[in-house]
């Protein structure tokens, strides 16, 4: 017998989660679309008809991260609930299966399932804007050859690790505990990070921004440093590790939980 | 075979539950777990299914270590909460989705037990009273042909036919390849029902006997029946005096639980010792 991994077992039990869950499931895309319509909507009736690319973008990075985020929170809910927790971690299945359920709806069909929401209310919102006032229309294509969007996945897979770690880490309110604790490190990177740029440069600094760019102050002209163009794969391949590492975190946490 | 080795734990490091506590059950025997509010009950039940991990020792089942949580030793280990929680499905349903995760589940046995608990297949889990829930609980963990399965305050929230029933289920249940384990603070609910007694009293098992052992060791009666010179505790009650006696003529006499835990319990030692 595997006792980490089997194929059956794993379909088993994401067969018994979508069963026990589909409810709750099918109840958070209908508050998405409803989002979503507000959103695009009130664009659409604000601009007279016509949403332009940005605009649907916009809406797209705030909803997409927001809605991932707060639902990959509550992935791992059952866990602070002591009487649901007995029933998962005594279910025969391994840590890891339980593990690949919650990322796989979190991270893969959350990201499918948000994709065709989006087209389909941005697509209907567009529609009605033309037989408004009659113009040309523009979706916006996320996966444009340009890839000038495509960062958007990377700033969701970052996002979904920092939910999926605190969903597992925190017993109640995973949202608030999380983002409480990403503003804090983010507030003492900000707070480090200006005293050692100072000491690295002998100039008045006017700007600093983390792992983005700097502004330098030189008589009466204005210096704008960015890192060389050769760096960003490096800054992908940190910030990868980085969501991997999380990722892990979160399977100890998982393999660890106790009631 | 379940065994306990060396088993130390706490919630806090400071404030130990158990300490090197070791205990050996047996297929074949259903064994009731007794001890005051607070001595650990639920927590032993708990480091036996995995749901919490010692500081020290281990519990071990058929060769796996519980604190591992593989699905190889959870297929063999049903564990019902003295609170649960059951997802918005039928009991149908609930067969559908769960029962294929044990080997040796066996759904005929599963309705015949709902039946005799009238519990309706068809309504939906969780909006059943916390009693009907238990039922359902029970069925599935009896259905599941664990080789060990364990109780906790089973019959909290059961009426009293239902605590008839449940007692019937359970005797009816009991195999050679099984253990189960049953925690309560209610003991007149295992009368006739377990035949081997664990008492947890401070830190420790003071008591790991079966109900015929113990009867050949020491002897209930009255005051008036009692050897007065072998009387090892006694207990007065409403129809009199009750005793524990040495039994030295190898004489049989049911064994009074109540009496006995609260022998143990209010630390007479000859007693215990001579049921060491």
């Amino acid at each position: 017998m595997n006792n980490t991994f089997s194929f059956r077992r794993f379909s088993l039990l994401f067969s018994k989660h979508t069963t026990e869950y589909y409810k709750t499931y099918l109840l958070s895309v209908i508050v998405l679309v409803c989002l979503l319509t507000l959103g695009l909507g009130l664009i659409c009736y604000q601009t007279g008809g016509a949403i332009v690319e940005k605009a649907q973008f916009a809406t797209f990075l705030l909803t997409f991260l927001g809605a991932g985020s707060i639902f990959t929170s509550m992935i791992f809910a059952d866990f602070g609930d002591k009487r649901k927790s007995i029933s998962i971690l005594t279910l025969p299945v391994s840590h890891f299966e339980k593990y690949l359920v919650a990322w796989l709806y979190s991270f893969v069909i959350f990201q499918v399932v948000f994709l065709i929401s989006f087209y389909s209310v941005d697509l209907i919102v567009l529609l009605i804007g033309k037989s408004w006032r009659d113009h040309e229309i523009k979706v916006l294509n996320v996966f444009s050859p340009r890839g000038e969007y495509l960062f958007v996945f990377l700033f969701y897979m970052v996002f979904h690790s920092l939910a999926f770690l605190g969903a597992i880490f925190f017993e109640k309110i995973h949202f608030i505990k999380t983002a409480f604790v990403v503003f804090l490190l983010t507030g003492v990177i900000v707070l480090i990070n200006q005293p050692m740029v100072s000491a690295l440069f002998d100039v008045k600094l006017e700007k600093v921004v983390p792992f983005v760019s700097l502004g330098i102050r030189e008589s009466d002209r204005y210096y704008i440093v960015d890192p060389l163009p050769s760096i960003k794969p490096v800054m992908f391949g940190l910030s990868l590790t980085i969501v991997v590492l999380l990722w892990v975190g979160a399977y100890f946490k998982l393999k660890e939980k106790e009631v | 075979m379940i065994e306990i080795s060396n088993l130390t734990f706490g919630y806090s490091k400071k404030k130990l539950l158990f300490k090197n506590l070791n205990l050996k059950l047996q297929m074949g025997h259903i064994y009731g777990l007794l001890g005051k509010n607070g001595a650990g009950k639920s927590t032993l039940l708990k480091n036996l299914a995995g749901l919490v991990f010692p500081q020290e020792g281990l519990c071990s089942l058929n060769g796996y270590n519980s604190a591992g949580r593989l699905p190889g030793f959870l297929q063999e280990l049903f564990f019902i909460p003295e609170e649960m929680h059951l997802p918005s499905i039928t009991a149908s349903q609930f067969v559908r989705s769960t029962a294929h995760f044990y080997p040796k589940f066996n759904e005929e046995q599963y309705y015949k037990m709902l039946t005799e608990f009238d519990v309706p297949t068809s309504s939906v889990l969780g909006k059943l009273s916390f009693g009907q829930q238990k039922k359902v609980m029970i069925a599935f963990g009896l259905a599941t042909n664990t080789s060990l399965l364990i109780m906790d305050e089973p019959t909290n929230g059961l009426d009293i036919p239902s605590k008839v029933k449940f007692r019937k289920i359970i005797a009816g249940a009991l195999t050679d390849n099984r253990c189960i384990v049953i925690s309560t603070h209610q003991i007149r609910d295992l009368d006739s029902l377990i035949d081997s007694l664990l008492v947890l009293h401070e830190q420790e098992i003071v008591l790991n006997l079966s109900l015929e052992e113990i009867a050949e060791r020491i002897q209930f009666t009255n005051a008036a029946q009692a050897n007065k010179a072998a009387v090892l505790y006694e207990e007065s009650n409403s129809i009199g005096i009750s005793t524990i006696s040495a039994n030295h003529n190898g004489a049989f006499s049911k064994v009074d639980m109540e009496m006995l835990f609260n022998a143990i319990i209010s630390g007479h030692q000859p007693v215990i010792d001579i049921l060491k």
